[in-house]
């Protein structure tokens, strides 16, 4: 049985599906009587939805043409 | 796999279509790379690195991984050089600090247990987002690296110990520190609607 710390050392490798069936009925089993636990499992599970998408030049045609151009110009050092 | 190798074959017969392709495909996602590796300033460098290193090296690319797994480490290796280069390389970070240690009593049971969070205002909320890009930039080593493949480009594991060359037990302790730091930030911001420090 793991007391509320050590679950959240393993919380991370929990959501990734790293843990052994073992330690993962034991996680389960804890976060049932553990609303705590529960909720801060639930809470880094969300945590990477909050992230700013990075909707950063996702390759206009324009962007692509100046790569392009910038690679072509480039010397070749070989 | 298999438009990999018609690309690959295209790339090595220097057609302009082919590099169109391939910029238009991996671009974005070679910027973020460099940027959360290196930071913004010199992402754009890094990336220009990175084009004439893979043009170099595509001849002997080995097909064991995917085109795109093998830009991405090329990339990371160009930014790690660059940090070593400026000393500024940490793969790991040393301090093996435990950021929720405090929170918990000496029985192991919950001191300040995490509070209740609004996930629909959090979610909309422009600030928290300024928070987080923040806190991006600002984690240790390779940690935002990892997450973002991990969370925004959804690859595997093994892709993503591959591109950063760090182990499997590493990327573990990368993408959990990563996210407790991230749950920290988003807890201070419910309750203070603030970024934390
Ligand atoms: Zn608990």
């Amino acid at each position: 049985m793991f007391n509320c710390k050590q679950l959240s050392a393993l919380s991370s490798d929990y959501l990734d599906g790293k843990l052994t069936s073992r330690q993962k009925l034991s996680v389960r089993f804890h976060t049932l009587m553990c609303k705590y636990c529960r909720r801060f499992l639930a809470q880094l599970s969300m945590v990477a939805a909050f992230l700013p998408e990075n909707h950063s030049s996702d390759g206009s045609a324009e962007e692509i043409e100046s790569q392009l151009k910038r690679l072509l110009s480039k010397p070749d050092h070989s | 796999m298999e438009s990999d190798a018609r690309l690959i074959a295209e790339l090595l017969k220097q057609d302009q279509n082919a590099f169109r392709e391939v910029i238009g495909r991996y671009q974005a996602a070679m910027l973020s790379l460099a940027r959360n590796i290196a930071g913004s300033a010199i992402a754009d460098e890094i990336v220009q690195e990175s084009w004439l290193a893979i043009i170099k090296a595509l001849p002997r690319f080995e097909r064991r991984s995917s085109l795109k797994t093998w830009i991405l480490r090329i990339v990371a290796n160009e930014a790690k050089t660059r940090l070593r280069r400026e000393n500024r390389y940490q793969s790991m970070d040393s301090g093996d600090e435990d950021f929720m240690a405090a929170r918990f009593g000496a029985n192991g049971h919950w001191l300040t247990p995490p509070v209740e969070w609004d996930p629909e205002t959090l979610l909309d909320s422009e600030d928290l987002k300024l928070c987080l890009d923040k806190l991006m930039s600002s984690l240790p080593g390779l940690q935002s690296a990892a997450l973002k493949l991990k969370q925004q480009h959804g690859l595997a594991s093994t892709d993503i110990c591959n591109i950063l060359d760090v182990s499997e037990s590493n990327l573990r302790v990368l993408l959990h520190r990563a996210r407790i730091r991230l749950f920290q930030v988003v807890e201070h911001f419910q309750q203070t609607g603030e970024c934390c420090e």
